[in-house]
Order: structure tokens, then C-alpha cells, then sequence
């Protein structure tokens, strides 16, 4: 166990973290201000003709889709955490829901269970 | 003194000041009335709150029996600074959003309904946080569940706000009835539902007022913790009794949904710490049982908060992204909360005190920090034209500095940046493992965290730092931004006063989770009543 991370002054993290985090955000700012300049300050729809053959509202934002934010992290790093979150457990079905919920209910009973024949065994030895 | 009126007279004064609003609204045709009426009950009730937890800071415990019947014959309120300090917490908050609903709510029609379902959910809360008896507790939470059902499906006109307030209403219904019968084992066996008499019974041994044990208590004891933990878990939306939550709360209206996910999960937390640190502590006879129950919770908490964590990164919806980041806090909340496992931790060690104020630091913050945020996505749903999909709010927030400032507040308080108030509990919550002797409890909490960000990015992003798509958004008034500003001062304020908020916490855990603790609650609740 390493005391020196438990006896760390928690104001003093706090303060260090603080300068570090404002400057960071200091020098983000003057990144996106230098990258930002020339950019028009509202997105628009693209409105010229578009020859490829598709809508012609291609662009619609001048940002990334929230959407794909991080979509690069979480199908690399995450993808079958991901599917089974979303595909098997959060899929929006009752049914499944009580499945889930019914074997939490069936685990805590268990326990119940388990502890009860434990006490009788311990009185029976 | 022994009783304290004002411990009694809040909850059933402000019942009556709920239910009596139809009626008035058959009469009083101005919806400014309708404003000021819900807004001064909710004042009412935060005063309250404050003098009956000056009264307890100052004298300790206080109990209320209702009618003049002692317990554990009639029913009893008994708060202690745990419960006082988290109806103080509630009643501020609630307040708050009262102020916010004035602008939200607009018509005539719909106010007193709105108001009297809000102010029930207010009372369902303060009864549930308030008693001292175990039946009450059933009662109280029904008549706050049943008031989050109505909210839930407030906008009856959506298919989406229906369905969320049926699937809602018919789990938490199959919650409270599991509740219930845990309640029948307790009774069966114990002979009582009074708090401080189980107190007397499972861990002074003394026969009562209402007699002896009856038959196997272990056996029963067994399986009212596991049901009424089921329950109590359901209520604080903890992994996998989440599902309701995600639904429900974005679909409700944006200030019920500060309330449900600032406010009414912390009722499911607060029956568990009742539940296993005064009724079936560790100097129980049931301290074993306590223990498994508690190594239960830890490993649920962590799952609730990997999965709520996770969940928020790939949200496209601002207020499910909100209600799954609900389920990660809880989760955490949970873990400060199992720190009292005999393997962890025992009374009164530095690892079980900062643990337990860890979480209770962690309850309030994550109240604060969620009831802004949600707060702050009404405004922003509103000047984006009444949408909650992140890639159309396009930076609206932009538009509004005030607004956007709450909403980094909002952020940077739960994400547990420095010096925000989330960031010192989050550090109370990890110190408390790493002095416990289970690091890897404390590398999971910052797992979480570091998973959070994601989520709390796509937020950012979303409000403040994608480009407006219009440079004309509706102008807000200033009610909304003065509730936002003022519960960003507050979060701020717990960052700030850290170092007396955690020595204070660590303080009230040593008055309430300790052997002194439960004498206190005991002694307060039934024998100063009846003596030997």
C-alpha cells in the first residue's frame, strides 16, 4: 500500500490540477481562436449544384456529427462491449429488461439462501 | 425537549397544501397564483428542512410520534444528521426547481396538476427520508412513485412519455410490492416496524414493547434484506434495475427530470445506508448476512458505474446521455457505500470513515451537478427549437454565456475536475479503498471517470463548441438562468469549502454509522419513550 498517495494533500492536488487544467484550456483556446479565424461563424446548407448524383445537401454542418465523436475509440477499442450493451442489454424490451432484473433478484435470493443453510450447518456441526 | 413538531407537522402540511391545489385551480383562473402557491410550499418546506437540521446539529436526534402514539405502536419520524442533512439537500433543490417550473410550465391548465404531482413527489420524498418506520417507508414511497409516474407521462400527448411512465409504473410497482412482502418476513418475525425497535431487537437483543422473536428470524432476515435491497436498488436505478431510467427520465418534463435524477434515486440510497448501518449494522446479528449484501452492492455499483459510463459515450440525446450518467454516479455512490464490508473496513477506521462521507459528499454533488445540468438542457432544448438530439442543438449555449458557464460547471462538477466539489469526493471514494487495502476498487473508480469523459465531451461539444447553425435563438428569460446560476454558485461552493465539507461529513458519519450512532437512534427513537 502506498501511503504517499493516500497522504497526498487533496488542496494541494486540487490547486496543481487546476493550473495545469488552465492551461491546457489556455492554450486549446488560442489553437481553436488561430484555426477558427477564417471560418464562417454559423454552419450553412450547401447550396451550389452537386454534380455526383447525390442530395444536395451533402453538407450540413461545418462540425463533426456529435454522433461520430469518439465513434473511432469505442468501435476500435469497445466494439463487442458496445454490441452487447446496446444489442442484448440495452435494447429497449421488457422482456429482456425482467430477464435481467428477475436474475438479480434470483442472485440476492441465493444469497439469502446460502447464508440460512450456512447458519443451520454451522448449528448442526 | 423530545419530540420536535416540526419533524412531524412538514410532511403531512405539505400534503395538504398539494392535494388541495385542484380544488383551488376550479376557482383561481391566473397561472401566476398557481406559480407563487407551489414556489412558497417548496420555501415552506426548505425552511422546515433547515430548522429541523440546525435543531438536530445542535441537540442530536429527534423523533416525532405521530398522534401521540409511542413507538413502535403508532408511526414515528426520527431524523439524524444523515437524514436531516439529505432533506435539507432535497428541499433546497426541489426548491430551485419549483422556481425553474414558472417558466417552464406556461398554461393555466396543466399548472395545478403539475404542481400538485410535484409537490406529492417533494412529499414522497421528505416521508421516505423522514421516517422511522419501516411501513411508512412503503407508504411514502408510493405516494412519491406514484407522483413520478404521473410526471413521467406528463406530456400524455407523446406515445414516447407514455410509454416510459407505464414501463416505469409497472417495474416499480413489482419494486415496492417486493418491498412489501420483505416487510411481511420483517413483521412476521420481529413483531415490529419501527425502526429504532428493529434496532432494539437485531442488535441489543432486548425484548419490546411489541414483544419477543418469533420463529426463525435469520431465515427471515435473509430474505427481507434481499428483497427490500432489490427494491431500494430499483429506486436508485442501480445496474441492472437501471432500465427504467433512461426511458423515463428524459421523457418527463425537464424540471421532473432534474428532481427524479437529482433528487429521487438519492431516496433508494439513503433506505440502503438505513437499511445496513443503523437497522442491520454491523454490530447486528445479522453482521454476516450484511456483509455478502454489501460485497453485492460494491460489485453492482461498479457495474452500474462501467455501464452508465459507457452508455453516456454513444448517446445522441442530451437528456438520456444525462439520465445515463445518472446511473454511473449512483453506482459510485453505492461503491462509498459498501466500504462498511468487514473485509474493507471496520467502524470508525479512517478507510470506513472517508468512505461513507465520500459517498454522502458524492450524493450532494452529483444532486447539485445533475439538477443544473439537466436544468441547463431545458434552456438549451428550448432555443434549439425543441430538440434533444446533440447534433441539432448546434452550439446554441454559444449564444447565451450565462448558460454556457452553468453548463461547464454542471460538466466539470461530475466529470470530478478540480477544484469542483465531485472531484474531492471522487478522491474520498478512491482513498477510502486504497487505506482499505482494495486498490483495485479505487483504479476501477477512476476507470469510470476516465470513461466518462467521453460522454461529457459529446455534451460540451454539442452545447457550446459545435458551430450555431442560426444566429437567431429565442431569447431566455431570466428566471431559468438565475436557478442555473444559482445552483452553479452552490456547486462551486462545494469545491471551494472542501476541506470543512469532508471534515464535517466525517463528523456526521462518526454520529450516525458508528456504535454510538445506533445507540443514539435507538435510544431517541424508543427508549426515551418507553425506558425498560
Amino acid at each position: 500500500m502506498n501511503m504517499g498517495v493516500i497522504n497526498l494533500d487533496p488542496s494541494m492536488a486540487a490547486l496543481t490540477l487546476s493550473g495545469v487544467l488552465a492551461l491546457t484550456a489556455a492554450l486549446m483556446y488560442l489553437i481553436y481562436i488561430a484555426l477558427s479565424r477564417r471560418a464562417p461563424t454559423s454552419s450553412v446548407e450547401y447550396g451550389e449544384a452537386y454534380i455526383g448524383g447525390e442530395s444536395r445537401t451533402v453538407i450540413k454542418s461545418l462540425d463533426i456529427s456529435v454522433r461520430n465523436l469518439f465513434w473511432g475509440i469505442i468501435w476500435g477499442a469497445g466494439r463487442r462491449l458496445y454490441l452487447i450493451l446496446r444489442d442484448r442489454i440495452h435494447n429497449g424490451m421488457m422482456n429482456d429488461w425482467s430477464v435481467y432484473m428477475i436474475t438479480y433478484i434470483g442472485f440476492l435470493s441465493l444469497i439469502a439462501l446460502v447464508y440460512f443453510l450456512a447458519l443451520r450447518w454451522v448449528a448442526w456441526t | 425537549m423530545v419530540y420536535l413538531l416540526s419533524v412531524g407537522l412538514l410532511v403531512p402540511s405539505l400534503i395538504g397544501l398539494a392535494f388541495v391545489l385542484p380544488l383551488i385551480g376550479i376557482f383561481v383562473r391566473n397561472v401566476k397564483f398557481f406559480h407563487a402557491y407551489a414556489s412558497l410550499a417548496s420555501l415552506y418546506a426548505l425552511a422546515t428542512a433547515a430548522y429541523n437540521f440546525h435543531i438536530v446539529l445542535s441537540e442530536g436526534v429527534k423523533a416525532y410520534p405521530f398522534g401521540g402514539w409511542w413507538p413502535p405502536i403508532g408511526i414515528s419520524y426520527e431524523i439524524d444528521e444523515v437524514n436531516a442533512l439529505i432533506a435539507l439537500l432535497t428541499t433546497s433543490v426541489m426548491f430551485l426547481i419549483t422556481l425553474y417550473s414558472a417558466w417552464y410550465i406556461k398554461d393555466l391548465k396543466s399548472a395545478p396538476y403539475y404542481y400538485t404531482l410535484l409537490l406529492g413527489l417533494e412529499v414522497g420524498m421528505l416521508g421516505c427520508i423522514y421516517t422511522g418506520d419501516a411501513f411508512n417507508l412503503f407508504v411514502m414511497l408510493e405516494v412519491m412513485s406514484i407522483s413520478a409516474y404521473a410526471l413521467v407521462g406528463f406530456h400524455r400527448s407523446k406515445p414516447e412519455a407514455v410509454e416510459a411512465a407505464i414501463k416505469y409504473g409497472l417495474f416499480g410497482a413489482v419494486a415496492t410490492t417486493l418491498y412489501f412482502i420483505g416487510l411481511v418476513f420483517v413483521y412476521g418475525s420481529f413483531g415490529t416496524l419501527n425502526m429504532a425497535d428493529l434496532v432494539n431487537k437485531v442488535t441489543f437483543g432486548i425484548s419490546s414493547a411489541s414483544g419477543t422473536y418469533y420463529g426463525q428470524i435469520h431465515a427471515a432476515t435473509a430474505v427481507a434484506l434481499a428483497l427490500s435491497l432489490w427494491a431500494f436498488t430499483f429506486k436508485s436505478a442501480v445496474f441492472p434495475n437501471h432500465f427504467w431510467l433512461p426511458d423515463a427520465h428524459p421523457e418527463a418534463p425537464t424540471p421532473v427530470s432534474a428532481a427524479l435524477s437529482g433528487l429521487v434515486v438519492n431516496v433508494g440510497v439513503y433506505a440502503i445506508f438505513r437499511f445496513l448501518y443503523t437497522i442491520f449494522s454491523p454490530y447486528s446479528i445479522v453482521s454476516e448476512l450484511r456483509d455478502v449484501m454489501l460485497l453485492a452492492l460494491l460489485i453492482l455499483g461498479l457495474a452500474s458505474g462501467f455501464v452508465g459510463a459507457f452508455m453516456m459515450a454513444v448517446q445522441d440525446d442530451i437528456k438520456r446521455l444525462l439520465a445515463y450518467s445518472t446511473v454511473s454516479h449512483i453506482g459510485l455512490v453505492l461503491v462509498g457505500l459498501s466500504i462498511g464490508i468487514s473485509i474493507a473496513a471496520h467502524p470508525n477506521t479512517p478507510a470506513y470513515v472517508n468512505g461513507l462521507s465520500g459517498a454522502l459528499y458524492h450524493l450532494i454533488n452529483h444532486s447539485l451537478g445533475k439538477s443544473l445540468l439537466f436544468l441547463a438542457s431545458g434552456v438549451v432544448i428550448f432555443m434549439a427549437g425543441n430538440t434533444r438530439r446533440l447534433d441539432e442543438i448546434g452550439g446554441v449555449a454559444r449564444r447565451n454565456p450565462l448558460l454556457g458557464f452553468t453548463i461547464i460547471v454542471g460538466v466539470l462538477q461530475l466529470l470530478g475536475v478540480p477544484p469542483f466539489g465531485g472531484f474531492f469526493s471522487k478522491y474520498l471514494l478512491y482513498s477510502s479503498y486504497v487505506e482499505a487495502g482494495m486498490p483495485y476498487v479505487s483504479v476501477m473508480i477512476n476507470a469510470i471517470s476516465a470513461i466518462s469523459i467521453l460522454g461529457y465531451v459529446r455534451l460540451l461539444y454539442a452545447a457550446l463548441f459545435k458551430t450555431p447553425r442560426t444566429r437567431e435563438v429565442p431569447k431566455v428569460n431570466l428566471t431559468p438562468l438565475t436557478v442555473l446560476l444559482a445552483l452553479a454558485i452552490l456547486c462551486i461552493a462545494t469545491g471551494v469549502l472542501s476541506g470543512s465539507i469532508t471534515e464535517w461529513l466525517r463528523w456526521i458519519v462518526g454520529r450516525t454509522a458508528s456504535e454510538q450512532g445506533i445507540f443514539n437512534y435507538w435510544f431517541y427513537g424508543y427508549y426515551l419513550f418507553w425506558g425498560r
